[in-house]
């Protein structure tokens, strides 16, 4: 190869010829259509069974139940609250409801 | 059969269609991808999924284009996409023989030969797939077009969506970066 060579080999692409594929390519091209419609669901329960994606989910659900569980302890332990009974108090809203009752039986 | 009834009898799922479709132009699509990825066995590969993709999204095929253009289209966007996914093997193969994972040997692949050469120009032509293989993706596709594909550069600025002097502007670098490696490859040739 010398220096002047290289438009030279810029060009050695001239007169090339078209490549093609082998014979039956329109079979192969069947072949890997039905392969990749079959394929479809096969890819997707592969996918899920794979340890990683049935740990991974199984973690999520773990997680979501504790966080579940945690939020319910958290709300219930909430509306037993003592200072709910001091603020009703100090309000007098139980007092009132009864009083409404109070008012009815008197005006019988 | 002109091409707008072909692409409607293939919306309506006409196998013979789509077998016209892929005996008309598997050639084209063949070649354009033998071209970039320089591997008879990943033209192939490439070549098959272009038509199933074809056959899969024939109904987004506006008729805008000619349909040689939209298979140009497809056909370049996968072999990038091959060449991508063999890099990243390639790398991940690397890294685990690194950690004595994988003990099988690297090897470089031959040069390339592409079948259709005339004989005289077969050494000059692998040295320039050599140093094609080393082109930035657009002018990679710019001068395969051009040069394994005869497209003018009408043509190329149709496939690759862009202005005829921008593909002007891209085979000019692609010739010259092609130039610089190709002397430095005869210059390591004779020391």
């Amino acid at each position: 190869m010398e220096k002047k060579d290289s438009p030279d080999i810029l060009d050695s692409l001239e007169g090339l010829q078209k490549a093609s594929p082998g014979p039956f390519f329109y079979t192969r091209v069947q072949a890997r259509l039905q392969k990749e419609e079959s394929g479809i669901w096969s890819t997707l329960v592969a996918y899920i069974t794979r340890p990683s994606v049935a740990l991974a989910t199984l973690g999520l659900i773990f997680l979501l139940n504790a966080a579940a569980f945690f939020y319910e302890r958290q709300a219930s332990s909430l509306a037993a609250d003592p200072n709910e009974q001091t603020v009703n108090e100090d309000y007098n809203t139980t007092l009132a409801a009864n009083s409404y009752y109070d008012e009815n039986n008197d005006a019988r | 059969m002109d091409e707008r009834t072909l692409v409607e009898q293939l919306k309506r799922g006409d196998e013979s269609a789509f077998k016209m479709i892929v005996t008309t132009w598997q050639d084209m699509v063949y070649n354009t991808a033998m071209g970039i990825l320089q591997s008879a066995e990943d033209a192939e590969d490439v070549a098959q999924e272009v038509f199933v993709q074809v056959y899969e999204s024939i109904h987004t095929f506006k008729g805008e284009s000619k349909l040689s253009t939209w298979l140009y289209r497809i056909t370049t966007s996968k072999a990038l996409d091959h060449i991508r996914r063999k890099k990243r093997k390639k790398r991940f193969a690397f890294v685990q023989h690194l950690f004595g994972e994988n003990n099988e040997v690297i090897v470089q692949p031959p040069d390339f030969h592409h079948p259709g050469v005339v004989l005289d120009n077969k050494e000059k032509a692998a040295a320039l797939f050599k140093a094609i293989e080393k082109l930035p993706d657009n002018q990679k596709i710019a001068f395969v077009l051009n040069k394994v594909e005869g497209l003018n550069y009408q043509e190329i600025s149709e496939v690759m969506k862009t202005t005829v002097s921008s593909v002007e502007s891209l085979l000019h670098r692609a010739k010259n970066n092609l130039r610089k490696w190709l002397q430095e490859l005869y210059r390591s040739h004779h020391e």
